[in-house]
């Protein structure tokens, strides 16, 4: 009833959310948003559970609860759906067909990645990025001993690099057979998989994974033979996530070229919703190449140097920060590019004219360190940096005039580089204090759960209230009247009406007066009690056993991603707990009547 | 070739600065020129000395002057060291004495020929030369060189200093080199070599007027008389009497030589010196002068006017203005030439002290072009100017010369020529001064033009280069980097209403506040390493890039200033700094922005306002779906396409369709049937198409129902209808001879902005004193005045959709219908209530509960172009 008629909401449904193709997919749509008016974002991840026939009743239940997340795209009014249900196979596809997706026909949606007939799909062109790679190993390398570790049959995506990659041998005259190629499950838990590729393929040259989180096992497997990438055997990914630039030594990746998928898919849905004709789309992908395959797309030349041109410092700044350009920049923060462009200048400008003065030094050791602090290093990664300014710097040496201008000028070239390492490693101190804190936090949020109440409130309200502790910033609970008792095959779990208990704006939790309470399932995401500044929702289900008791939805941050699920879980259980616990307190009482 | 310019900071420095250059006289001749305008004679020679020895075989140059020119910036008070090393060229320096041993000066021709033996030879492309104020013959020794040394470029011109006067031309400039200085002497260096090429021009900006005339007399460098009349009282006349208080005022009028149309020469004017406290008489040096005029009083103070060289009789002279136009046309064809130059390694440039201190803009935007260049130069008092391909000694020039010995370019900032408001701006009073002047010369009105000049010398006051905000930079400079530096977040800071604190406080009460009230903002932005500008007296501005500082920081910055400046009123006058934070602007948008953040602020009261620039624009999606719009409104108007749709209201009580609320609708050529929700928005901006859409409609309803004797009509209106009287005329026309006139309700919409209720209730009278009804639409739905509502005699109410149609769910919406239905039982007056919106059978039966009088909605009666009664019924 107080829905907000303005806003429309989109739905972002995914399988898993905590793998990183994943957390890039959503924030690369969370990000481009706000450059959209008037939007709301809701995910809803699953868990996948399609691999193989879990004998594990109990787990499978969990499963199933768990992902009656799904439901939700079909009771709530979506403007707009996203859906990335990454590898379909048939039976999955004949469901979302058929039963599961009855009710959203007619919103308008996207596929990421899928082969769905007569559905707008926006996926990888998987073919330009692997074929940079071969051509250049093949061509410039020499390389004739390629090994691939694959992905599950059921994933087409992973299907189509497998052939891509087959065929682009082919047409180098290069054999590949089944001893070159060994299937995962495409996560990061397949280390026994990369061992027996690499026990079959002693002299194997290059390894190319399906994706990157599979590139992860391998070198743990390498590790364990003592080889590493990019020196013994050259390995390369697919996506580009962070994860990427993390692993040490950092892995070269095939990645969309100048827009990523989510960037995309949003577009073409904007189009879609408009009722604008649309067509599926391929986004076309490049090779980023880092320390286990060093791969540079372009060259600093002197002339380019000397000319300080804009467009060749724009040039070097989109490929060193190469998330810059598919992020949404708000335009009251910092322009990095342009202080990007100013300092770099000033450099090239001291090389060719032999003299930096000490205040432009100053000046530029000022723009350097306020590139940094305003977070520059979320763009790119250390690997990437450190060669791109390296390779700068090589260059400029080369052609410097004039020695002593250029000791200062290679002054600042250390200072980024410093900084650059500072700032990741100023972020990661971070995490860790913020992880201590939040294990801090749940401990506390446990005690309220435990503890008898020692007030009038009502229990519910008073887990509710230390909703903060959990991490949560902005954010609502919505419960049912009654909690809901799962059984084995229910394909409609949620009620009509449910109750906004609480909202979380800024921290802070707010309790909506009883009368208000009440509201459809369908208008859960249009509420105008949710948080004004929050524009991207995660939904989870609050389960415990076998009882559901109603949805969390949370604002989407880093945080969430990992540590979502398992809040849902805590604040489950500590339902769950409470329930018992009244349940006793009543038969302490009846006891007490008793006598 | 190679040029770096440094400005001198400390000798430390300095040799620091020299061991980066790693210079090597072995590599090639190399010449360090030093302007200063902080040295003292001795302290410079030092200067040179020192340098000498940091680079041994070096070839110093160094002149004093009151501003330098480094990379193309101007920069009062400061030393430029600027060092070009050659490749394969050759420099030749020398620093010659002016006068010989019984200070006589040499003759222009010797001159000349020291000079050649000295520096210059067969392979010589460029001669800098400076000279010092005392040598008089300037004029024609640089005249005589073309003819000693033909095809060698010169540039240069009269070493100045810091101490400026506008009564006459002083002569404490000085140049010199690690040997010695003097103020009585020459320095020249030649820059040569088979490879060598350059190219070197000037602009001015003169404009000349008048006929020609002859000078008939002279005394030195004075100018007794010009065809035969007195030359300082021609002069004064021409100009206005105001030239006794203004003497700057000669730099906007030069003469000009006629042979050499274009280059100006000034004249200083003084009426209180006699020729003997000129030229004194014990001087032999003017003893030939009195000589000649053996008659001429001597010692009585006269009205004179004085050039910087010695004039001859006989030379024929034209009255000149510096005007703006001309001086960015000159500026243009200056900087094409030197963009276009092949070998463009090296630019030197020379402007006048003259120009800048009455253009106050004009050498820092003519320098704009070369800002990123190597331009190095200083101010001079005279330049040496190589005009059409001969060397002649000007005044109130730029002159540029650009050479090397390879291809080569430079950074050039062309668009300093597509932004010339600031100039043309800054000398627009100037320009209407010179009319007024030409006017009243032309008229033989001498003496009314001082009045006007008073006015206008004031205004320019604040203005002059030199002026007391000397650091701090203006207007133009702001949007110079706006444009260039990107400072794309400006805050603009103004104090309001000073002219009432002028008529209570004391004027020094406000200069101390206006001072204190400066340097808050200059000491806080400085140590924020923000850039203050003065845009006018009281207007500061504050700028930022957006890639050195996020918005919020730039805006708690500013809100803390703010404070500041609230806090220190102590001691001075209370002023209410306002404060507008412009984000994202560009020189085009800046002013209309902020123009329109300062309405707002005065009319919300606000101090401290944030702005997007961009912000309300609509997108081009929209704009064009608003033209659409516009046809198609256009086009029901001319084509009779404005068609009535009525809806019928039923009866609660009797169970019919009442009345019937008439409805507009618009139909395009396609025969597509537009609502008003999407024309009505666009129809009120544009509001004559909305008066005749209105007017159109009120006459196809009176047509249809004015034979209809059973059934009633409503008709909408808005406040802007009530207004009109063409309007309003037309329905009190028909309804006094209307058969039925309670036939027709009219609407009225609450939630329009109406200001003025006694008109409204005036309208109301004169609607019931004619027998027809009225209704008050929307209720509910704006901030209602209950009290306005209550005053306004209307028949009915009709409770807002919203309201009805939430009225199931939403017990608050329950209760407005509740409170409307108590209001109405308690209400002397006979008032019905309608309910619209009523969509199903839930909710009419939740208003029949409240005992609602009307209903319409979907569920009784749909809109149609006919009256259907049998609906609903």
């Amino acid at each position: 009833m107080k829905r907000n008629e303005n806003k429309k909401i989109i739905g972002l449904i995914l399988e898993n959310i905590f793998t990183d193709f994943s957390k890039e997919l959503i924030q690369s749509v969370a990000d481009i948003l706000p450059e959209y008016k008037n939007f709301r974002l809701v995910i809803l991840a699953g868990k996948y559970d399609g691999l193989e026939v879990v004998t594990d009743k109990q787990r499978q239940d969990y499963l199933t609860i768990y992902n009656s997340v799904f439901q939700l795209d079909s009771i709530c009014n979506f403007d707009g759906l996203i859906i990335h249900l990454g590898s379909m196979t048939p039976e999955k596809k004949r469901r979302i067909q058929t039963s599961h997706f009855e009710n959203t026909k007619n919103i308008p949606r996207v596929f990421i990645a899928s082969n769905m007939e007569g559905e707008t799909i926006v996926n990888y062109d998987n073919e330009s990025g692997i074929r940079e790679a071969v051509n250049y190993l093949v061509n410039i390398n020499e390389f004739s001993r390629f090994c691939m570790l694959g992905g599950r049959d059921d994933n087409i995506d992973a299907c189509a690099r497998k052939n891509i990659f087959i065929r682009c041998l082919k047409e180098k005259q290069i054999t590949f057979s089944d001893r070159n190629y060994q299937k995962t499950d495409m996560s990061d838990q397949c280390e026994a998989e990369a061992e027996k590729l690499l026990e079959h393929n002693p002299d194997a040259q290059a390894i190319f994974c399906v994706n990157d989180s599979v590139a992860k096992s391998l070198y743990s497997a390498m590790r364990k033979r003592n080889l590493t990438p990019g020196k013994d055997i050259l390995v390369f990914g697919f996506d580009n996530t962070h994860l990427s630039g993390e692993m040490i030594p950092s892995l070269s990746s095939i990645g969309a070229d100048n827009c990523s998928l989510g960037k995309k898919a949003l577009e073409v849905l904007l189009h879609k919703m408009n009722g604008e004709e649309t067509n599926s789309v391929l986004i076309p992908t490049r090779l980023y190449g880092r320390e286990s395959f060093h791969y540079e797309m372009y060259d600093y030349t002197e002339l380019e140097m000397m000319n300080v041109t804009p467009a060749f410092i724009e040039r070097m700044f989109d490929d060193c920060f190469y998330r810059y350009h598919n992020s949404y920049i708000s335009r009251e923060n910092v322009n990095l590019k342009r202080l990007f462009y100013e300092f770099i200048s000033r450099m090239l400008f001291a090389m060719k004219r032999r003299y930096m003065s000490i205040e432009s030094f100053h000046e530029i050791q000022r723009m350097i360190d306020k590139f940094f602090e305003k977070g520059a290093m979320e763009y790119t990664d250390a690997a990437k940096l450190l060669n791109s300014v390296a390779r700068l710097q090589g260059s400029i040496n080369i052609h410097q005039k004039s020695i002593a201008a250029n000791v200062m000028i290679n002054r600042l070239f250390l200072r980024i580089k410093d900084k650059a390492i500072c700032a990741l490693a100023e972020q990661k101190t971070k995490e860790t204090t913020l992880r201590l804190e939040q294990i801090r936090n749940a401990q506390e949020f446990l005690i309220t759960g435990m503890m008898p109440p020692d007030s009038e409130e009502e229990n519910t309200d008073r887990l509710l209230r230390s909703l903060g502790k959990l991490g949560l910033y902005n954010g609502a609970v919505y419960l049912f009247e009654t909690p809901v008792r799962f059984t084995a095959g229910q394909t409609k779990i949620f009620p009509e009406t449910v109750q906004l208990r609480c909202v979380m704006k800024s921290g802070e939790v707010y309790f909506p007066p009883k009368e208000r309470q009440a509201c459809s399932a369908s208008d859960i995401f249009s509420r105008n009690e949710l948080a004004l500044k929050c524009i991207s929702h995660v939904a989870f289900t609050l389960f415990y056993g076998h009882f559901i008791y109603g949805i969390l939805l949370c604002e989407l941050t880093n945080d969430i991603y990992n540590r979502g699920d398992s809040i849902a879980l805590q604040i489950g259980k500590a339902f769950y707990l409470n329930e018992l616990q009244s349940r006793i307190g009543m038969n302490d009482k009846t006891k007490s009547c008793q006598k | 070739m190679f040029t770096w310019n440094f400005q001198y900071i400390s000798k430390a420095r300095l040799e620091e600065a020299f061991h980066q250059l790693m210079l090597d006289p072995l590599k090639g001749d190399i010449l360090i020129r030093i302007h200063t305008a902080i040295h003292l004679e001795n302290e410079a020679v030092d200067l040179a000395k020192f340098i000498a020895q940091l680079v041994p075989g070096a070839h110093i140059f160094g002149t004093s002057t009151s501003a330098v020119i480094s990379w193309g910036k101007l920069l009062p008070n400061q030393c430029v060291i600027s060092v070009t090393q050659m490749s394969k060229g050759s420099v030749w320096t020398a620093l010659l004495p002016t006068f010989d041993e019984n200070n006589n000066p040499i003759p222009p021709e010797e001159l000349c020929r020291n000079v050649r033996a000295e520096v210059v030879d067969a392979d010589t492309k460029l001669l800098l030369t400076f000279l010092t104020g005392k040598y008089l013959d300037v004029y024609s020794f640089v005249e005589k060189c073309n003819s000693y040394f033909p095809g060698v470029q010169m540039i240069g011109g009269l070493a100045n200093t810091s101490e400026i006067s506008l009564k006459k031309f002083l002569d404490s400039g000085f140049v010199f080199n690690e040997n010695g200085w003097t103020n009585k002497g020459i320095i020249l260096a030649a820059i040569g070599g088979k490879k060598v090429e350059s190219y070197s021009s000037y602009a001015t900006g003169v404009q000349v007027i008048g006929k020609e005339s002859e000078i008939t007399d002279t005394f030195g460098t004075c100018i007794l008389s010009i065809d035969g009349k007195n030359a300082a009282e021609e002069y004064r006349i021409g100009i206005g009497d105001e030239l006794r208080n203004r003497p700057e005022l000669t730099n906007l009028f030069p003469y000009v030589y006629s042979e050499t149309s274009d280059i100006p020469i000034f004249v200083r004017f003084s009426d209180d010196q006699s020729l003997n406290d000129v030229f004194s008489e014990d001087d032999p040096l003017h003893a030939q002068k009195y000589a000649s005029h053996p008659d001429i009083e001597k010692y009585q103070k006269r009205e004179m006017i004085n050039a910087n060289h010695n004039v001859s009789v006989g030379k024929r002279l034209k009255r000149a203005f510096i005007y703006d136009r001309k001086i960015i046309s000159d500026n243009r064809a200056l900087f094409r030439h030197i963009e276009n130059f092949q070998k463009a390694e090296t630019i030197f440039g020379y402007s006048c002290i003259a120009r800048s201190m009455i253009y106050s803009n004009c050498v820092k935007w003519e320098l704009s072009a070369y800002e990123n260049s190597n331009m190095c130069g200083c101010i001079t008092e005279g330049e040496i100017a190589h005009v059409n391909g001969r060397n002649t000694f000007a005044n109130c020039s730029f002159v540029v010369s650009v050479f090397g010995e390879k291809p080569a370019t430079q950074e050039y900032n062309p668009y300093a020529f597509s932004y010339t408001d600031t100039l043309v701006a800054d000398n627009q009073e100037l320009m209407e001064y010179l009319c007024d002047i030409e006017n009243k010369f032309a008229q033989s009105e001498h003496f009314t033009a001082a009045d006007s000049l008073k006015a206008f010398v004031r205004d320019c006051e604040m203005k002059l280069l030199y002026s007391e905000n000397e650091d701090i930079p203006n207007a133009a400079a702001m949007h110079i980097d706006i444009k260039l530096k990107g400072y794309d977040r400006i805050c603009m800071i103004n104090v309001f209403e000073t002219s009432s604190m002028e008529s209570v406080f004391p004027e020094h009460m406000i200069r101390l506040t206006y001072k204190n009230y400066i340097s808050n903002c200059v000491s806080y932005a400085r140590a924020k390493k923000y850039t203050v500008y003065i845009i006018d007296r009281w207007h500061i501005a504050i700028g930022a890039p957006s890639y050195m500082v996020a918005l919020s920081e730039f805006v708690s910055d500013m809100q803390a200033l703010q404070k500041i400046l609230f806090e220190a009123t102590e001691d001075y006058i209370a002023i209410v700094p306002m404060f507008c934070v412009i984000d994202d602007c560009t020189v085009d948008n800046i002013n209309s922005v902020y123009y329109s953040a300062r309405i707002e602020m005065m009319q919300k009261n606000i101090q401290f306002y944030v702005r997007d620039a961009k912000f309300g624009r609509l997108d081009e999606e929209s704009i064009r779906e608003r033209y659409h719009m516009v046809n198609v409104i256009s086009y029901a108007i001319a084509h009779d396409k404005i068609i009535p749709y009525f809806q019928g209201i039923y009866d609660n009580t009797e169970h019919r369709i009442h009345h019937y609320e008439s409805l507009m609708r618009l139909e395009d050529e396609n025969g597509k049937i537009y609502y008003p929700g999407s024309f009505l928005d666009v129809a009120r901006s544009y509001g004559l198409l909305y008066d005749s859409m209105s007017l159109l409609m009120i006459q196809k309803v009176f047509e249809k129902f004015k034979s209809i004797e059973d059934k009633s009509v409503s008709i909408n209106l808005s406040i802007r209808d009530i207004k009109n009287s063409k309007i309003i005329d037309y329905i009190y026309e028909f309804l006094s001879t209307a058969g039925h006139p309670e036939n027709f309700v009219f609407e009225i919409l609450e939630n329009e902005d109406i200001d003025d209720y006694d008109e409204m209730i005036n309208f109301v009278d004169k609607i019931h004193s004619l027998g027809a009804q009225i209704s008050i639409d929307d209720f509910g739905s704006g901030f209602s005045n209950l009290q306005h509502i209550a005053s306004i005699h209307s028949d009915y109410l009709k409770i807002d959709g919203s309201i009805i149609r939430h009225c199931c769910e939403d017990k608050e919406a329950e209760n407005l219908i509740a409170l409307m239905a108590g209001w109405k039982k308690l209400s002397s007056r006979k008032v019905r209530i309608i309910a619209e919106f009523v969509e199903n059978q839930a909710i009419q039966d939740k208003l029949l509960s409240y005992g609602i009088d009307y209903s319409q909605g979907y569920l009784f009666s749909k809109p149609a172009p006919e009256l259907d009664s049998n609906e609903g019924v």
